[in-house]
């Protein structure tokens, strides 16, 4: 057996890690990490070249407050891409979807992240006036439904088929997505061509071969929900998955780079 | 140095035991291509020499019949795969006979007990003919829960000629009892003070350093490599071990080395 390290410096492989975390979390564990620095250390020894970051204050404290320090996180890392939490405009906790979207923008902040089940909030009409915005600048939507085990059904389906629905041209990328989604994954998979999956969590077997030949190879974002969880799992899956080398190219990275690219700017 | 470079210097070929496999289907979950063939592919794609399987029929609905799919599986590919036996301890009048069935007729080699599927505590007087069997042919077993530290530790101490395997403990994230609620550290820890007493890696979550953390903890040579394959994506369960910041030794006594000694001497 090669080493998994070893077949991705000799395959021209690039990985972009559509999900990781900065700053403290309130059940931090013992040996793993919260700062920048750490996580491009983590970064090199997995032979991982960029991350999409949130900060652990947008998550667990206030989403402005985070959106602001992960802008000061990444200012001296170029493999460090921030994204911003969001919450529904109702509440006016952060500015109107126009004015986020302006900042994010002239930020550089590729992408968007929502927590609606710890924020407390449906994926519903409250919340179409910004995927409007989102969809207006191709900002792609990370939804995390907080899912730890696969066994949880915490996931709403429902309200997700009808944001695709709504929003065709909007780019959904869903988080930790699980062995025991499947059944809903697929229908899902096939009605929205706009819907992508992360796939730190997803460890079926077989799994990334059966969406490749059956919804195709840009539907799957590589993930490791790092400092929370390894990223050596997902990266030798990845790695090790029957499809063409192509193939893992695009799911290692550029099916994300491909959709940060396509962000529009204001005219 | 970037521990990729040392890799590179240090090319190797290793040999793995997987000692939690499973066969077939299980109902709440799709599972693509889990017949003998198809595990064999994905076994031999990623260099995995060896599998130790219990069936979901088993775990599920019909012990016998799951029994006997285990052992054509192991007729099919017998230097490929290990059978387990497993016992639903429901069916108390029949423990005897599917016992005798397993290991005299259809060759399995070791017994894997799920007292969650089968809503039957470890610690209930079903499982003791169980016990007892396999004290006297001196068989492993593999169970998906040992319930509490005292129970485990009492079992060990009784039943000398018995390897217990804790099945799930790689999804430990250091705390007393982790976010999974499946393995608790008092049940981790037993595993050093018994020379029976296993720990086997299976487990979906897979916490940042958890491997690390129970190698620190326990010793890499009480930790067996399994996969819950074909459940779980083996590529993804291998990542574990590859990518551990452990030494070479380390690793090939968790692959490999434990899980041989187990099975074969």
């Amino acid at each position: 057996m090669r080493e998994t390290v070893e077949l991705i410096q000799e395959s021209d492989i690039s990985f972009f890690d559509a999900n990781c975390m900065v700053g403290k979390w309130p059940d931090y564990f013992e040996g793993s990490f919260y700062s920048p620095e750490d996580l491009i250390k983590e970064m090199h020894y997995c032979a991982i070249d960029d991350a999409l970051v949130y900060h652990s204050l947008s998550k667990y404290y206030e989403p402005a407050t985070g959106n602001r320090e992960i802008l000061e996180s990444v200012k001296r890392h170029p493999m460090l891409h921030p994204s911003w939490v969001l919450l529904p405009s109702q509440t006016s906790e952060m500015l109107q979807p126009d004015d986020i979207a302006r900042e994010m923008v002239d930020n550089n902040v590729h992408a968007a992240r929502l927590f609606p089940r710890l924020h407390n909030f449906l994926l519903e009409q409250s919340l179409y006036d910004l995927l409007a915005v989102l969809t207006n600048h191709r900002i792609p939507l990370f939804i995390d439904c907080g899912n730890l085990h696969w066994s949880e059904k915490c996931i709403p389906w429902a309200e997700i088929r009808r944001v695709c629905e709504n929003f065709p041209e909007l780019p959904v990328v869903l988080i930790r997505i699980g062995i025991g989604d499947n059944r809903m994954l697929y229908p899902l998979l096939e009605a929205a061509q706009n819907l992508y999956i992360e796939i730190s969590y997803y460890q079926t077997h077989d799994g990334l071969e059966q969406i490749c030949k059956r919804f195709g190879p840009e539907r799957l974002l590589f993930g490791s929900d790092m400092p929370i969880f390894a990223p050596g799992p997902p990266v030798t899956m990845v790695m090790h998955a029957d499809v063409p080398k192509e193939t893992k190219r695009l799911i290692a990275g550029d099916n994300l780079r491909n959709l940060l690219g396509n962000v529009k700017s204001f005219n | 140095m970037c521990p990729s470079k040392k890799m590179n210097e240090s090319r190797l070929r290793r040999r793995v035991i997987d000692v939690h496999c499973h066969l077939g289907k299980y109902s709440p979950v799709y599972i693509p291509r889990s017949k003998p063939d198809d595990m064999i592919r994905v076994m031999d794609a990623i260099g995995i020499e060896a599998a130790c399987i219990s069936s979901f029929a088993a775990i599920g609905p019909d012990w016998e019949v799951g029994n006997s799919m285990v052992a054509e599986a192991v007729s099919q590919y017998p230097q490929r795969f290990i059978g387990y036996g497993v016992i639903n301890p429901n069916y108390p009048g029949h423990i005897h006979d599917e016992l005798d069935r397993c290991f005299d007729v259809l060759g399995l080699q070791a017994i894997k007990l799920h007292p969650v599927w089968h809503d039957y505590p470890i610690d209930g007087p079903n499982y003791t003919p169980v016990f007892e069997y396999a004290e006297s042919h001196r068989l492993t077993i593999l169970s998906h829960t040992w319930g509490n530290s005292d129970f485990l530790a009492g079992a060990a101490s009784s039943y000398p000629n018995i390897n217990f395997v804790v099945a799930h403990a790689g999804g430990w994230n250091g705390k007393a009892i982790s976010s999974s609620k499946l393995i608790e550290y008092k049940i981790l820890a037993t595993a050093k003070n018994y020379g029976n007493i296993y720990l086997d890696l299976a487990a979906s979550l897979v916490y940042f350093g958890a491997l690390e953390r129970l190698v620190k903890l326990v010793g890499a040579e009480k930790i067996l490599f399994g996969s819950d394959f074909p459940l779980h994506n083996l590529g993804y369960q291998l990542g574990r071990v590859l990518f551990a910041k452990i030494s070479r030794k380390e690793k090939n006594a968790i692959l490999w080395e434990n899980a041989q000694k187990l099975l074969w001497t």
